[in-house]
């Protein structure tokens, strides 16, 4: 396979992935990186058994699992599921662009679900962004379909919560 | 079942994932529910909030850099396994024949059973030119045993793509 069509292809679905499982974004290009050298490496071993994109999103979710165990930034990862079920890592402190990005209604939605623990923010980004289905999702994330509906709905909820919470919910129209 | 608490049923029902009698049935008990369908009404809003997102953008560098790299990646020839059986023959193959090659030479062996081969082969009828041919003839012999190595490995390589040659990729 050509691999500059399969960076094109799918840059965007692993960026949004790295995007909302880990905080710091300083070290996003170095994963964005490493899951392209991490599916080239494996790309031998595809099956087909699942779409290449579901394939690809798997191991952009372990890799940043793997890198988050790695750096230490987080003390409570043991296991992919507990990270799955744990909250977000501490992310690096806004700047000043961060905060006036903020002001604008989209960005707060934006940091909002940006908030979510992984195991919500992840179900919703597959489902919302990347149009994937149920099955797609827990395949990806390794978890039984009913408990992608249940963390896609818990996400929606939270979500919902933290926006009405903060500004009345006009963000919800 | 408590369809109230039942979340995967109304977030079915709001992605249009349920069946037509399950549709009809869970629209009858929403009429006669407030709790569920206000937050029906919610999980509806916030989808619509979260299409309404623009999906952050990748860094055209990023991409830029992860092409090079994969690119730089898949022309280093990805290891073979190696099938030790083929690679042992090789190997003994190669040593037998070296060491059989060094023995007649650097062993006196040719000059034995074979006088004046040297001298006879390159036209040379000066005893000392002879024995000088001699040494030169041990000092390759012995430097063609350090490259043992990499001839063993290139007869493999060369055994395993059948005798078609490819050149090294750099």
């Amino acid at each position: 396979m050509d691999t500059d069509s399969l960076v094109e292809d799918h840059k965007d679905l692993v960026y949004h992935l790295i995007h909302r499982a880990v905080r710091d974004r300083t070290a996003h290009e170095e994963i964005f990186q490493e899951v392209f050298l991490n599916v080239l490496e494996s790309l031998p071993r595809f099956e087909g058994r699942s779409k290449l994109s579901t394939w690809i999103a798997s191991i952009a979710v372990h890799t940043c699992y793997k890198f988050i165990q790695k750096a230490g930034r987080r003390d409570r990862v043991e296991a992919f599921g507990d990270w799955l079920e744990g909250r977000p890592e501490p992310g690096v402190p806004s700047d000043l662009q961060e905060n006036l990005e903020r002001s604008d209604a989209r960005r707060r939605l934006e940091g909002h679900l940006g908030e979510l623990p992984p195991k919500h923010a992840l179900p919703v980004t597959l489902f919302y962004f990347e149009g994937m289905s149920y099955q797609e999702i827990a395949e990806v994330l390794e978890i039984p379909m009913g408990t992608v509906k249940s963390h896609l709905f818990r996400g929606l909820r939270e979500l919902r919560k933290k926006i009405e919470g903060e500004d009345h919910g006009r963000l919800l129209g | 079942m408590d369809v109230c608490s039942d979340d995967a049923l109304k977030l079915d029902y709001e992605n249009g994932l349920l069946s037509e009698k399950e549709r009809a049935l869970f629209e009858a008990h929403l009429a006669a529910c407030p709790a569920c369908r206000g937050e029906v009404a919610g999980i509806r809003r916030t989808a619509a909030a979260i299409a309404g997102l623009t999906p952050p953008s990748v860094p055209p560098a990023w991409t830029a850099a992860a092409k090079a790299r994969l690119r730089a990646k898949s022309l280093v020839p990805a290891r073979r396994r190696t099938n030790v059986f083929q690679y042992a023959a090789i190997t003994a193959g190669v040593t037998a024949g070296l060491a059989l090659l060094f023995w007649l030479v650097a062993g006196g062996a040719a000059e034995r059973w074979l006088p004046g081969l040297s001298a006879y082969v390159l036209g040379i009828s000066d005893p000392r030119a002879g024995r000088t041919v001699e040494l030169v003839a041990w000092v390759l012999s012995l430097s063609t045993l350090l490259l043992v190595p990499s001839i063993i490995e290139d007869i493999y390589q060369l055994v395993r793509r059948g005798g078609r040659h490819r050149p090294r990729q750099k």
